[in-house]
């Protein structure tokens, strides 16, 4: 198969280019990882339907990729698609949400188009708020998480929703980050080839929203890298094993004082342990201690323990998203299930 | 040989700067930020040393503005 | 299906019935009283004939599964009453930004809210022209029996294709639910959306003197632009004023053009009337009755029963104006249609609202001393 460069799938899948994302917005990550997933397929390009709701995330497939699209009002992208579907099941139909879009007003609708496993894709793109309309809270956004509606921190719980769409009935489901980007088009192959709900959240780096929430001070074109990393920290994917021996120390205060406190310890200990600053999704900007072997980390972690400016240590895994292919199942596909009742009805 | 290189179309590119974070993670490590600023405040990449043609600053570019080609040797 | 020839049914089936006949192949619905056996019949049936029946989570939903289908090349429907159809809104505004051909019947009850939910009204007057926001011209139709619940449903779905619009079914409780004769035709007479000829389309704008843009489905290839946001006629977003306003100017008047032909008003005595009883729907049927009693008794009154609510025949009112002494507007509600007779007569003459709520039908003993009074005063 010959390497296809970036040029091949801008001229065949994508339109109206520059797209209005923000620079480094992960939408037109998934976006290149769509064309790709479609190219792979050998799709017919004129069957594809992709169907949006409203937020930035609508914008990946309407206007930017080359197939039918539906743009339609906020959280109800899955109805239309419903109707759509059934009524053309020869149709590939995949959807591009939110997650205000998608699990906020339109939770009601993920959950019953999941129960319902109908052939429908859907790509949930997680930028942790509502980001076109400014970065409010939405069902995903961490506790505690300051935006521009939790100013004093966010006091509501963020929705697990891969494990919420496969309670619901979804028969593959997955996710990624934005970084990702082999295993997230591989995932979409899985996901459009699977004859049912296929629901992929796909968490994604919005430099203009999360900046202010994770509180990046940098400048702007620092910031795009600053969050991928984070997200390859924050993350591990299931089944593999952590690369590497390490924790995490919290600082009690300043991350700074921190860093320089357990510097000097392990230096006096001479403990061949190496310490840098990492932002986490879950504990912020802490400190990542890197040991050459499992005993080593042991007494790292008792050591860190005593060290007054660490509030507390953190094991490699704890607090991390887990990421990878979480359902893979086969159950009766709803349009299969509406041509077996025309059959019984006797219809055409 | 073959030998490989890095266009940048500054139409597209919004100087985001992911392709030289990856390309530093994950790749040949020659991508660098430019002197050349963006509309939106961002900065255009460089290739500064022989890109091996890995192309993860391809599956990473949100503006489908980087072309990674083959030039024969 | 039922066969042609006549049938003793309840309206709602005769809804149904007229529907599929027009060529309805796609049916989403959520339940609600008193729209049920519209869904159940269509849960029967469309099976039957090669067509899709879904029950969806919600209202919402099932306006959203309605458009989707129509896209896909449906002619498709849905029936609610009130509550959804309030709930309805904001997709059918989308349907009119799209200008996607669908049916939404509101078998209204008595509201607001909850209210009397086995019992009728015509309180949805206004919302059925004005629900969703922003401005666009809405097709609105009103059956008075069992047999106008089928005809009117393949005239609807007709106007809608023929249009690429929206068209509402107002319909009502009683209506819905009685049983009455229905005569069913061997042959309906249907009408086809535009098509788009070649294989470049402009799906949002048309050089065409009816103002109705081709319409293209999904999977033919014509790479779709479909959204809710102003665009232009390609269907590209495209948010200047001059687009936007040429937009909703042209969708005004593609219907507004047509208005002598949608106009359908049914007439009863107005020949040498001195007061119209202007009504529409069930309160038409006691009207009818009033009218003919007080002819007997020597009174010059007359009937003129709206089957076409929306758009308001004003300029054909406000011609009547000029030929009688006034006008008795007789509804299920607190006094709507009646603003707009008003808005049509000018003050020319007098104008008298008969308005009857609380879940039932005026009966033909009011309309009639109604009708004295007004006598009296000429």
């Amino acid at each position: 198969m010959p390497v296809k460069p970036l040029s091949y799938y801008r001229e065949r899948y994508i339109r109206h280019q520059p797209s209005p994302f923000c620079p480094g917005c992960g939408n037109g990550i998934i976006l290149n990882c769509f064309a790709r997933a479609v190219d792979e397929l050998g799709l017919d390009q004129d069957r594809i339907l992709c169907v949006s709701g409203i937020g930035c995330s609508a914008w990946i497939p309407s206007p930017h990729f080359n197939s039918d699209t539906l743009h339609t009002t906020h959280g109800r992208a899955l109805a239309f698609a419903t109707g759509a579907k059934v009524f053309n099941s020869d149709l590939t139909v995949v959807v591009f949400t939110g997650d205000g879009d998608g699990a906020g007003i339109g939770g009601n609708h993920l959950i019953h188009a999941a129960r319902r496993n109908i052939d429908i894709t859907t790509i949930l793109v997680n930028n942790l708020s509502y980001a076109m309309t400014g970065g409010q809270i939405a069902p995903t956004t961490l506790h505690g998480s300051r935006t521009i509606t939790s100013p004093y921190g966010n006091p509501e719980n963020p929705f697990d929703l891969c494990r919420l769409v496969a309670a619901a009935g979804a028969t593959y489901v997955a996710r990624w980050t934005a970084y990702h980007v082999v295993e997230l088009t591989r995932s979409m192959e899985e996901a459009i080839k699977n004859r049912g709900f296929s629901f992929i959240e796909v968490i994604s780096p919005c430099p203009t929203r999360q900046r202010r929430i994770f509180g990046f001070r940098n400048p702007i074109y620092e910031v795009p890298s600053r969050i991928m990393e984070m997200l390859v920290e924050s993350t591990y994917i299931r089944g593999r094993e952590p690369k590497g021996h390490y924790c995490y120390a919290i600082p009690r205060a300043g991350v700074k004082e921190a860093l320089e406190a357990v510097e000097t310890e392990l230096g006096r200990r001479d403990l061949g342990a190496g310490v840098r600053q990492v932002d986490h999704l879950r504990w912020g900007t802490v400190l990542r201690v890197d040991c050459a072997g499992p005993e080593e980390l042991d007494s790292v972690k008792e050591l860190l323990g005593e060290v007054p400016e660490v509030e507390r240590v953190v094991g490699a895994l704890e607090g991390k998203v887990e990421l990878g292919v979480f359902v893979r199942e086969r159950r009766p596909e709803f349009v299969e299930s509406l041509r077996e009742v025309m059959r019984r009805a006797g219809g055409v | 040989m073959v030998m490989y290189r890095v266009r940048v179309d500054p139409g597209l590119c919004k100087g985001c700067l992911l392709c030289v974070y990856i390309c530093n993670k994950r790749g040949g490590g020659v991508l660098r930020r430019s002197g050349v600023e963006t509309l939106l405040g961002g900065f255009l990449p460089e290739c500064r040393g022989e890109c091996i043609g890995c192309r993860w600053c391809e599956r990473l570019c949100p503006d489908f503005a980087i072309t990674v080609e083959e030039v024969g040797d | 299906m039922l066969p042609p020839g006549k049938h003793l049914v309840l309206g709602n089936i005769a809804c149904a019935e007229g529907a599929i006949r027009a060529g309805c192949r796609f049916f989403a619905g959520y339940p609600i009283t008193p729209a049920n056996e519209i869904t159940q019949h269509m849960a029967e049936e469309l099976p039957r004939v090669g067509g899709y029946f879904l029950q969806m989570e919600d209202e919402i939903a099932s306006m959203a599964a309605v458009i989707g289908a129509s896209w896909a090349g449906a002619k498709a429907m849905t029936a609610t009453s009130g509550p959804g159809f309030s709930l309805m809104q904001e997709n059918i505004g989308y349907a009119y930004m799209t200008e996607t051909p669908c049916v939404v019947v509101d078998v209204q009850r008595s509201g607001p809210s909850t209210g009397q939910a086995t019992m009728p009204s015509q309180q949805d007057f206004y919302q059925a022209r004005y629900g969703a926001h922003g401005d666009y011209e809405a097709v609105v139709l009103s059956p008075w029996s069992v047999q106008e619940m089928f005809d009117l449903t393949v005239r609807a779905f007709n106007l809608a294709e023929r249009f690429r619009t929206p068209v509402i079914l107002l319909a009502d409780g009683m209506i819905g639910h009685m049983m009455e004769k229905l005569v069913i035709p061997e042959k309906v007479e249907t009408v086809e959306r535009r098509r788009p000829a070649g294989a470049s389309c402009t799906p949002f704008g048309t050089e065409d003197p009816s103002l109705v843009p081709e319409m293209p489905r999904f999977g033919e290839g014509y790479r779709l632009l479909v959204t809710g946001s102003s665009h232009d006629p390609t269907g590209r977003r495209d948010y200047s004023p001059r687009v936007m306003e040429a937009k909703l100017r042209r969708m005004r008047e593609k219907i507004l053009r047509a208005e002598g032909e949608v106009r359908d008003i049914v007439e009863a005595g107005m020949g040498d009337a001195r007061i119209a009883v202007l009504s529409y729907g069930a309160s038409a049927r006691p009207s009818y009755g009033a009218v003919m009693k007080a002819r007997k008794e020597g009174i010059r009154a007359g009937l003129m029963r709206l089957r076409t609510l929306w758009p308001f025949p004003e300029e054909y009112l406000s011609k009547v104006a000029g030929e009688v002494e006034a006008f008795l507007v007789v509804e299920m509600n607190l006094g709507k249609a009646v603003r707009e007779v008003e808005r049509a007569v000018h003050g020319r003459v007098e104008v008298t609202p008969l308005t009857r709520v609380g879940g039932v039908v005026p009966t033909v003993e009011e309309v009639y001393q109604a009708i004295r009074r007004v006598d009296e005063c000429l």
